[in-house]
Parts: C-alpha cells; structure tokens; sequence
C-alpha cells in the first residue's frame, strides 16, 4: 500500500494525501502533542516502522498535506490502519485506528480525505468493510465518523482493569 | 523428592507440595484452575494444534492466520503474550494478546486479547480460566492497567465466559461501514 499518492479533487484540491515519510514523524508527533497533550516519540516511532517503514501491502499510514502551496503546517492530519483478518473471530476488515487533524484546518475536507483514501486501500486489499473504535466521550470523533456514514456494529469492546 | 513416612519435602521447584489453605488468598487469578491445567508459553511446535482447534471451533481452515500471529508472537519485537494450555501432554486452549500504548486514542498501558480458544471437548474443565488466570498474572507483572477484547455480542458463550472472568463493557464504541458505500 506504500505507493498510493491521492490528490483530491474539487474544493479540496489543494489537498494530497500520500504514504508518511521518515521526516513527517517529528510533525506527527507534533500533531499528536497538539491535540492530547502527550509527548509519544517512542508509539510514533514503532507506529512508523510497523505500518510505513515494513514492506507490507495491508497496513497503512498516510499524511495529508497541502499541495502544490506554501503551508505554514508541513502536515494538515494523518490516518493510520491495517487489514486484520480473524482478530476476535472476525471475518478481514480493515481497521482504523488513528486519525487527525490540524485544528486550524479542520473543515476543510482533511479528514474525509484520508479517510476515503484508506478506505479505498482497504478496498485494494480485499475487505470489503471498515471499522473503528470511538470513544462515548470523543464529540470530534464520533460526529466525524458518524458523518463519513459510519455506525454501531455487531462487536463489543470488553475491559477488565488489572488491580 | 524426600519421603518421611507420611510425610513429603519437595527438594526441587514444581514437585509436589501440601498446599497451606489457611493462607492468605494469593494476588492473583484462579488459582486453582491455573494449578490443575499446565500453562505455558507458546512455541512454533504448537502451531498445528492452534489450527486444528481453531478448525474444531470455527469450522474454517485459518492456517495462514495462525502462522502469521505466530510468527508475530515469535519474532516481531511488539511485546505480546501467547499461551497455551495442556491437558495430559496435548495442547487443549491458547490465547494470544499484545500489549499496545496509543491506538484508538487510549493513552493507559493496554493488552488486547485478540485470539482465544479452548478445544471443544475440553470444555468446563477450568482450561480457559486457567489461560485467563495465567495471562492476567503475566500482564500484571508487565504493568499493565487494562485488557481489552473485541466480541461479537451473539457469542453468547464466550459472552459469559469473559462475564465470569470479570470483563465489562468499556466506554469505546465499535464503528464500522461496508467500504463498497464508501467513496
């Protein structure tokens, strides 16, 4: 999946979304910090070799950028996902399991970008359908998936607390 | 091991000891089940009960599923937990989890117990609590603050299952969309 460069078209054109570079992983951080307030060099790193770095056609870990502009932001959001077939029983399916966005740029198609175009990854590899796990208390992430059509599936996530 | 008429002295870790039940209760889970069921961390040799356990369960040949999570288990440097389970020499449950920090948003040290499963004719005899109870105390010992699962609420077996071992809903949603209605 390491070659697929999207630029999007119509009100988003100056949108492209492409697969992370070893130089985006300071701004991914940077990104990260930005919205949760949490430095996590090391999970951005391993995150990187694992989903960018590997040569692995059903993991993906895309960056969307401005394109064809000067933008003060080197990256406006990032997407992350993998095909996971069998994982709790369940039939292959491609997962997304992180995504963000610029606060000064969102609105403005990020977003739906990158996720249409992990969608379409997806699609190249086979699944046939999409998931992800949203948090009762994320408002951002649960009206942002919610529009991109997304709803409550068969699957439960259970938690026990180690004490 | 040294026999004293009635009396036995274990000289040498895992031989067998009088169990002192007027002890405080050990920090972990299910003892006993742990102690009737051999549990031991998996090996590539397992892999072809993995499979036929699976088969027995599922009724679908998931080989290249299994190879793969094993090889991950074995060689990748995530850290993850594999288990296995043995009744009489022969392996009769597994389970395979990973540790993560960070994916979905969640920032507390994770595991996600991803595969599980006991052979059908081994049921009700404390192989999974024993797997549970083995896994847990490993977790633990890795520091670990919560174990999670994904399961589909009409596995009502493994529903009640992971119930009785004390998991709960969690405060995640699971979303998801047939790709064809994507763009």
């Amino acid at each position: 999946m390491a070659s697929m460069t999207a630029i999007i078209t119509a009100e988003k054109s100056v949108l492209a979304v492409r697969p992370v570079r070893p130089a985006d992983i300071p701004h991914v951080i940077a990104l990260d910090k930005q919205i949760t307030g949490l430095v996590k060099r090391e999970y951005w790193q391993q995150a990187f070799e694992r989903y960018a770095a590997r040569e692995a056609r059903d993991r993906s870990f895309l960056v969307a950028e401005a394109h064809g502009t000067k933008s003060r932001t080197p990256i406006l959001g990032f997407i992350i996902g993998e095909v996971r077939a069998w994982e709790f029983g369940s039939a292959p399916c491609g997962w997304v399991f992180a995504l963000s966005v610029e606060p000064r740029a969102r609105l403005r198609g990020v977003g739906q970008a990158l996720f249409e175009a992990i969608s379409a990854e997806f699609k190249a590899a086979g699944v046939r359908s999409v998931r992800t796990m949203v948090a009762r208390g994320n408002r951002l992430h649960l009206a942002f998936f919610r529009s991109e059509g997304m709803m409550a599936g068969p699957y439960l996530q259970l938690e026990k607390e180690l004490d | 091991m040294i026999e004293h008429a009635r009396l036995v002295i274990p000289v040498q870790v895992g031989e067998a000891a009088e169990i002192n039940y007027g002890g405080p209760a050990a920090a972990d889970f299910g003892p006993l089940a742990r102690d009737r069921i051999l549990v031991r961390t998996m090996t590539e040799s397992d892999l072809p009960a993995l499979i036929m356990i699976d088969r027995r369960i599922t009724g679908r040949d998931r080989s290249a599923y299994f190879e793969r999570k094993l090889a991950e288990a074995l060689h990748e440097s995530d850290v993850r937990i594999s288990i296995v389970a043995e009744r009489d020499g022969v392996v009769v449950g597994f389970i395979m989890a990973r540790v993560d920090v960070g994916e979905f948003g969640r920032v507390e040290t994770t595991a996600v117990m991803d595969t599980i499963g006991v052979h059908p004719d081994y049921r009700n005899l404390g192989v999974g609590r024993a797997l549970i109870s083995q896994l847990l105390i490993n977790l633990m010992t890795l520091r670990v603050e919560y174990i999670r699962t994904e399961i589909d609420w009409r596995e009502r077996d493994l529903l009640r299952f992971l119930d009785h071992s004390g998991f709960r809903p969690s405060q995640q949603l699971c979303f998801e969309r047939l790709i064809e209605t994507a763009a």
